[in-house]
């Protein structure tokens, strides 16, 4: 029967189990499944990957949490005992590196996989099986980077990692591999993310959106991608001459071999400014969502905010040796990286007058997400006045190394980064998940974090001034240190106590009645669709005619040139319907996690059987070879769907009926496989 | 309401908080300087902080000020106008903050190169760093205006220097990288095997001050600490004179024995004594030089006081109680750790 089904048609796959036997390399079937758990393995779907990169990171960021409270116990009171010198050491290693790759980047990486497609017109990313494949890489770093837990010691030598102390000699253990290896997978990640979405956001605009159309978000985004399609090389390239340095001897960074270990120090931080702004600029697109649409007007100075970004994406090349004024650069070198890095606090502080002059003039409605975004404002500026104390390096030869400098990249990276994404979390979440959280609990969960933030990091600039270094695993009495210490700790502890609000809130707010598809009365296409998405993110591709485009649909100027509410609401850009015509949609597939999977294989097999690694080897060339191998759409998919119920999820509701006929008019049989002939044949 | 009153209480707070930093009792504020260098940087710390308190509180107050006007009331359903941007403001505040930070950078790039000079006239000491301490070596070549004689001295953990004298340290590394750093004389400089930096300290008042290792070295890098002693004339005189006065090799009791065991146990194969057990290479030590041990008040990266007979007592036992300490010296009895401890007692 059902000839008549064999047609290029995407959509409506079923639950994968019952699927008819496909085989593109005769290895297994391709996965056709959009619901259950099956389906989470197998998606293409940027929507998908995106809360993939948000569920890890915050699961993550629960693992980086318990090893900071581990730290402000230990540091709670002079000569800790809660933990041995080797362990801390341990501990704030992983702290750090965790939060950095495994917590910041993904996060920020979720909402720009989730929110470009949607903030630019497109159904999708430009590569979704290589999305699919970031997500994975990602994943299986941060499990080989963590994987020192459980096989004998994790990396303890920071998340710079400075050589000599890395080599062999001095760190004989695996901790260090682990830390190089997870670090080198998930650099991966980060590079095919990164190419991914440049091309997204260069080519699949929808038309009529310019490149001075898009979101900020979106734009803040893009710079941050091309930060890591610069940045990462250059940590990658360290990092295999650390794993030829470990594995092989080669001597890179070993005096004794007459290198110099300053080398690394170089492309660490060369990698490692840049790796700033590729935490903090999301977190200043998501803000810069989120403060129009509370203040009811326009982001005050699109351009200069665009244009300050992008200063910032180039400024930051020129400043990484601010991280080594005391190593043992000469004095102009010195004073060179001085004055860039006094000069890179310009662009930013425009960002922060451009907030505060949106804010200026509003109607400011103070929820959830706005208080966040705000937060953010007030701490960033805190992080950054500090940034300026350390460009005046006399200063930062005192500073630098001290808890002034963990507070500052604290007010930084917590108070800024993380606080814009948590803001951008209750923003999006009736967006990305149909229903809001709870209000209430959103209070008290942004009220017990800015009070533990400022509490536990606060306090840091204190001691830090007063001469705490930081990275030690105790201090004594006496060294006017106790105090504050204690206070940073409590504070730390109502963080905690604030994220267990926040997972309360996730849970018990998966009941709330349904979100509009609006709720904010926001200004970007994503908001013009339903709430979730579907599949296929918008039944027809919207025309852009200018900046802020769903808003401009909603309002019309009136006769004192004020905006007013039009006459018609706007037409959604998404019905439960679906579209007229088919959306044309990659089809799910195996191959991405089979080819991350070999990954892993490959590292522990370096540290501990080249056997391992031909393992990981053998499954790396069967993968690149079963995908080139497959076509993106699968053209077989959605034909064997006939009868099977139970295939909704996100399937195109009432698809198949509507498209009976246009299928009669075009009588193309699509079975041009052997097993869709032997389908047929059934 | 609740936003404003949370930043405006902050914003009242912070500079009172920093304040407080300047505590008596804290040993290594380096916001309260004893140095000649110290105090260079601290002086451009002062317009500095002053500066960043101010914008702090201009642009706190803007935002605590927007939120409090600005609010919606409740049932306002009107737009607010539609301000998308004012270009000469915002060219304003891209400039004038460029401005202030090129007056901060005029004022920066000169010290700068003050603290790089090598001074015309100092005491020069060169500074070995390593797992877990740290070295002196006081040679006399260069410094004869200081009382240093051909032997010249060499020391650990403490740093004894002269007051009001620059101080021209040469640093090098026995191991990884570290960082020698007196908070209240000068910034820090990193230590970087292979290579050979040098750092300048001055004291401007005879005292004990506070320092550690402040570049992460490894297990005990929290362990790694120690004193600069700066002498006024008379006590540096002393001071010089002890050191360089030979050392009187016990010849009865249980001195004697220990003398004997020291170098049974092998500690002589690491730890020199100058005039007795020189075996070592006196560059690159690879263990403190214990030649005047009881002359100083700690020991172990300047952890452990050395009046406190337990503590030494307690490292002879278990030198890992400083976890990833280098020193072996296999099981002692508890004879044996009185006849070893009567005899390092005579290093004085």
């Amino acid at each position: 029967m059902a000839l008549t089904e064999d047609r290029p048609e995407t959509l409506e796959l079923t639950a994968g189990d019952e699927a008819v036997v496909r085989h593109p390399l005769g290895a297994f079937t391709r996965p056709s499944g959009m619901t259950g758990w099956r389906s989470w393995l197998t998606t293409v779907d940027h929507k998908k990957i995106g809360i993939l990169y948000g569920a890890t990171a915050l699961f993550f960021f629960f693992i980086g949490g318990i090893e900071a409270l581990l730290i402000r116990a230990q540091l709670a009171q002079p000569d800790g005992q809660v933990l041995t010198p080797g362990q801390y050491n341990q501990v704030f290693t992983m702290h750090g590196t965790t939060m950095v790759f495994l917590v910041v980047m993904p996060l920020a990486a979720a909402f720009a996989n989730y929110l470009i497609p949607l903030q630019v017109g497109a159904r999708d990313v430009a590569f979704p099986r290589l999305n699919a494949f970031s997500y994975w890489t990602f994943l299986f770093g941060g499990i080989v980077l963590n994987s020192g837990w459980f096989l004998g010691g994790s990396p303890d030598n920071g998340w710079f990692n400075y050589a000599p102390n890395s080599g062999l000699a001095y760190s004989p253990g695996n901790g260090i591999d682990f830390w190089n290896m997870g670090l080198l997978i998930a650099g991966i990640a980060s590079l095919v993310g990164a190419v991914n979405l440049i091309v997204t956001c260069l080519n699949m605009r929808a038309p009529g959106m310019t490149l001075m159309r898009m979101p900020v978000f979106t734009w803040m985004a893009l710079v941050t991608q091309f930060l890591l399609l610069f940045a990462i090389p250059v940590l990658t390239v360290a990092q295999f001459l650390l794993m030829f340095e470990r594995l092989f001897g080669a001597g890179f960074f070993d005096p004794e071999m007459g290198a110099d270990p300053l080398l690394w120090q170089h492309l660490f931080w060369i990698f490692g400014h840049p790796e700033v702004y590729i935490m903090i600029l999301p977190a200043f697109g998501i803000v810069s969502e989120i403060i129009p649409v509370f203040s009811r007007k326009p982001l005050f100075g699109y351009p200069f905010m665009v244009f300050s970004g992008i200063a910032i994406g180039f400024m930051g090349w020129g400043v990484w040796a601010h991280h080594m004024f005391a190593s043992g650069l000469g004095p102009v070198s010195v004073a060179a990286f001085s004055l860039s890095t006094m000069f890179i606090a310009v662009p930013t502080g425009v960002k922060i007058f451009n907030w505060v002059g949106t804010l200026w003039g509003g109607k400011l409605r103070l929820t959830v997400p706005m208080a966040f975004a705000i937060a953010l404002v007030a701490q960033f500026t805190v992080g950054g006045l500090s940034g300026v104390s350390h460009a005046v390096s006399p200063s930062d030869t005192q500073q630098t190394d001290t808890y002034y400098i963990v507070a500052h990249f604290h007010y930084v990276l917590f108070g800024g980064a993380l606080f814009g994404m948590v803001g951008g979390l209750y923003f999006w979440w009736p967006k990305i998940f149909g229903h809001h959280l709870r209000d209430r609990l959103g209070w008290w969960h942004f009220w017990l974090m800015a009070l533990g933030f400022n509490l536990t990091f606060g306090p840091m600039h204190i001691v830090g001034l007063q001469g705490m270094p930081r990275r030690t695993a105790s201090y004594a009495a006496g060294m006017g240190w106790d105090f504050w210490n204690m206070v940073e700790t409590v504070g730390s502890f109502l963080i905690g106590v604030s994220f267990l609000v926040f997972a309360y809130n996730i849970l018990v707010s998966r009941n709330n009645p349904p979100a509009e598809p609006d709720p904010w009365d926001a200004r970007s296409l994503e908001w013009g669709t339903t709430s979730p998405p579907p599949v296929w993110n918008f039944d027809e591709t919207p025309v852009v005619h200018q900046l802020d485009e769903w808003w401009h649909r909603k309002y019309t100027e009136g006769d004192d040139h004020r905006l007013v509410l039009a006459a018609e609401p706007p037409t959604p850009f998404a019905t439960a319907a679906g579209p007229s015509e088919p959306p044309h949609l990659p089809s799910p597939s195996y191959w991405p996690l089979v080819l991350a999977l070999g990954l892993p294989f490959i590292a522990f097999g370096l540290l501990y059987t080249y056997w391992l690694a031909a393992v990981g080897g053998v499954l790396v060339f069967l993968a690149v070879y079963g995908w080139s191998l497959e076509p993106s759409v699968d053209p077989a998919g959605g034909h064997d769907d006939h009868g099977h119920t139970g295939h909704t999820g996100h399937a195109m509701p009432g698809a198949s009926d509507d498209h009976a006929e246009v299928t009669d008019e075009e009588p193309v049989a699509v079975a041009t496989t052997p097993e869709d002939t032997t389908e047929v044949s059934e | 309401m609740q936003i404003v009153r949370r930043w405006g209480r902050l914003a009242g707070l912070l500079p009172l908080v920093f304040l407080t930093a300047c505590a008596k009792d804290a040993p290594q504020d380096f916001l309260q300087p004893e140095g000649t260098f110290a105090k260079k940087i601290d002086a451009l710390w002062d317009p500095v902080f002053a500066i960043a308190v101010a914008v702090f509180v201009i642009v706190e107050g803007l935002i605590v000020f927007a939120v409090v006007k600005f609010r919606a009331k409740p049932d306002d359903d009107e737009l607010p106008e539609q301000i998308h941007g004012n270009f000469r403001l915002e060219i304003g505040w891209t400039i004038l903050p460029a401005l202030v930070l090129a007056v901060i950078s005029a004022m920066t790039l000169p010290v700068i190169f003050e603290l790089t000079d090598e001074p015309d006239e100092a005491l020069k000491v060169d500074v070995w760093g390593q797992k877990y301490w740290w070295g002196y070596e006081y040679g006399a070549e260069g410094n004869e205006a200081y009382g240093i004689e051909d032997a010249g001295i060499r020391t650990a953990n403490e740093l004894h220097i002269p007051v009001d004298v620059p101080v021209y340290l040469t640093l090098q590394s026995n191991d990884v990288i570290h960082s020698f750093w007196a908070p209240k004389l000068n910034g820090k400089k990193d230590v970087v095997p292979g290579r050979v930096h040098n750092w300048k300290l001055q004291a401007d008042e005879p005292g004990v001050y506070s320092g550690q290792c402040a570049e992460f070295c490894g297990t005990s890098h929290a362990f790694m600490r120690l004193k600069v002693v700066a002498h006024d004339d008379a006590s540096w005189a002393e001071w010089v004179e002890t050191m360089q006065a030979p050392v009187e090799t016990p010849s009865s009791g249980l001195a004697a024995e220990g003398y004997e065991l020291f170098a049974q146990k092998g500690c002589a194969g690491c730890h020199q004594v100058d005039g007795e057990y020189e075996e070592v290479a006196d560059t690159a030590p690879a263990a403190p030089n214990l030649t005047k041990l009881f002359t100083r008040d700690c020991f172990a990266g300047c952890i452990y006081d050395l009046e406190d007979r337990n503590e030494l007592e307690a490292w002879l036992r278990d030198p890992q109680r400083k976890a990833g300490s280098l020193m072996v010296i296999g099981e002692l009895t508890e004879d044996e750790i009185d006849r070893l401890y009567a005899y390092l007692e005579t290093l004085r």
